[in-house]
């Protein structure tokens, strides 16, 4: 097929191949796909376990199989299997640490990975003085790691103990004799343990520093897109109160008030007129003082819904189902009590929503609002049979109901298209 | 009561005050304009000219001529009425347009005392007494 020939060629192939090792190592330290991006978000999984594994099977091969080779092939003496006395209770520590790292018990994972680390690591250096340096570097990759993982008053005493355990491995080198066993076995295999052993666990260390400062940078980034976002649905709140207040005071100047003053003058004049008038006058006052006494009933009721105070959403969304200007089916499910922000947010919403159908969907529009509950979420659904509109283009309204969930730790999801209905979602997280 | 704005002395000829002065009220609440026709139905020498809504409405109106006073609203959609009063009075110089509002004179926006108007009055103030004086006052 055509369009098989027009396909460009994958990515890959245009790599020069003295440009791999730097693509890698940024893949590594920067953009990884298994440690991706966002590693804040996923620190709490599969960084850490990737870890952990990465550190078992190094421990495992170097610490466990490695002297057990030995000890078959090159070198045939007990001293060798003291190696794989100290790695396999290391790996059964590490094994451990993946476990209560699958148990979300991270903390004490890494605490456990840390200490025992650093017993092995000064046991080997006990063992066999020769590998101080990569012991040395092996000491620090848990404790490097560590970091966010653990608050920072254990991260100091980490530090220090750290400091501690390197100062112990240093003295034990440099005033214990080279053991005459040691002495005597394949220096080849040693110098292959140091020569591969120091330059890996320098740049484990290095991938695990930048790694940290990667996600913190973009922690950092996204915190500040977040506070961006925070301080304009800040501004858009208070100016959508601004234009509350000042709707308030346009209905209350426009209407009762405006009937107040006509009905002062009436009972004004009234006072002076008697006979046929009198009755005409008072007739019209009566009918100003009904009008007003429903306006300011309207107007209460706008501000703050008295059933959604004693009753809460399961009382106050029917009446305004009923209020409302379309015909409104109603499925309220296990709906309870919530603070009074959460409330207002949710009803406000379904207000607005109600609004909205009855404004723009079109003759014929029905709407359905459901509810759902558990323990820890409430999602609201309003949806209606209306002419829909494009979703990228939502109006004030509908923005200030997503500020307005926001603030009550809620969020909106709107879903509409041209010709295909509206359906708005509300969920908000009650468990906090 | 009402206050006469500073710097407005009408001038009339004197023929209208021996017929009906011919009131003319702008408001665009209904109930207003209602109380308005009861009040100057109590009254003998004051007739109401007519209404109207909005202060464009107002303005093409009453050029014609057919008031002496116009009871002006200040807080109407669109136009408003003080830029109404304002054109009016420019085409009408001796015309007396009185303006009012719910508002106090405090709250008033500083075009109401220099367009033209030759009272402010507060609406619930509004009577067949307080009518005739102000025709008095700026006869």
């Amino acid at each position: 097929m055509a369009d098989h020939e027009l396909k460009p060629p994958p990515p890959g192939g245009m790599l020069p191949h003295w440009r791999v090792p730097q693509v890698l190592l940024t893949a590594a330290v920067r953009s990884s796909s298994l440690l991706g991006h966002d590693l804040m978000n996923r620190f709490r999984a599969e960084r850490y376990q990737l870890f952990l594994s990465g550190h078992l099977a190094l421990w495992l091969s170097a610490g466990v199989v490695l002297p057990l080779l030995e000890y078959a092939f090159w070198y045939r003496t007990p001293y060798v299997l003291l190696f794989a006395a100290v790695g396999a209770p290391q790996c059964i520590a590490l094994a451990f640490g993946l476990r209560l790292a699958r148990l979300g018990r991270y903390s004490q994972s890494i605490s456990l990975v840390c200490v025992t680390n650093w017993i092995s690591a000064v046991l080997v250096t006990l063992i066999n003085p020769n590998f101080l340096a990569v012991m040395a570097l092996v000491a620090l990759v848990p404790v490097v790691f560590a970091e966010p993982y653990i608050r920072w008053q254990r991260g100091l005493a980490f530090t220090v103990i750290t400091a501690v355990c390197v100062l112990t491995m240093a003295m034990l080198a440099r005033f214990l004799p080279i053991p005459e066993v040691v002495q005597h076995g394949p220096r080849w295999l040693e110098t292959l343990v140091i020569v591969v052993g120091v330059p890996f666990n320098a740049f484990h260390l290095m991938v695990i520093v930048w790694n940290n400062a990667a996600a913190l940078k973009t922690s950092e980034g996204r915190l500040a897109d977040r506070a961006v976002e925070l301080a304009a649905s800040r501004t858009r709140l208070a100016t959508a109160a601004d234009e509350e207040r000042r709707r308030l005071e346009r209905d209350l100047h426009d209407g009762a008030q405006q009937h107040l003053v006509a009905l002062s003058v009436l009972i004004g004049l009234a006072r002076k007129t008697d006979g046929d008038r009198y009755q005409a006058l008072l007739g019209e006052a009566s009918e100003l003082v009904d009008t007003s006494i429903a306006e300011i009933r309207r107007l209460a009721h706008g501000i703050y819904p008295p059933l959604l105070v004693s009753g809460g959403l399961i009382e106050a969304l029917p009446t305004l189902a009923a209020r409302a200007a379309v015909p409104v089916h109603l499925d309220l499910d296990s709906l309870g009590r919530y603070p009074t922000s959460t409330e207002a947010a949710l009803y406000y919403c379904c207000s607005e929503a109600l609004q909205n159908a009855a404004k723009h969907g079109g003759s014929g529009t029905t709407v359905t609002v459901t509810s759902h509950a558990d323990d820890k979420t409430i999602t609201l659904t309003i949806s209606d049979t209306g002419r829909g509109f494009d979703s990228a283009t939502i109006g004030m309204g509908l923005t200030n109901m997503t500020d307005r969930l926001s603030a009550v730790g809620g969020r909106l999801v709107i879903d509409s298209q041209p010709g295909r209905g509206t359906r708005i979602t509300a969920v908000v997280d009650t468990s906090v | 009561m009402y206050t006469i704005v500073p710097g407005k002395r009408s001038r009339h000829d004197g023929t209208v005050a021996d017929e009906c002065v011919r009131v003319w009220v702008v408001d665009d609440q209904a109930s207003f304009r209602r109380a308005t026709a009861a009040t100057l139905d109590a009254m003998d020498d004051f007739v109401m000219a007519g209404e109207c809504e909005t202060g464009e409405s107002a303005v093409e109106r009453i050029a014609g001529g057919g008031a002496d006073i116009v009871l002006m609203d200040i807080h109407m959609p669109g136009m408003g009425g003080i830029e109404a009063t304002r054109q009016i009075h420019a085409a009408q110089p001796d015309l007396i347009v009185v303006l009012m509002s719910t508002y106090d004179v405090e709250d008033l926006p500083a075009a109401a005392s220099n367009c033209g108007a030759a009272a402010y009055l507060h609406k619930e103030r509004l009577s067949p007494d307080l009518l005739s004086r102000i025709w008095q006052t700026t006869n």
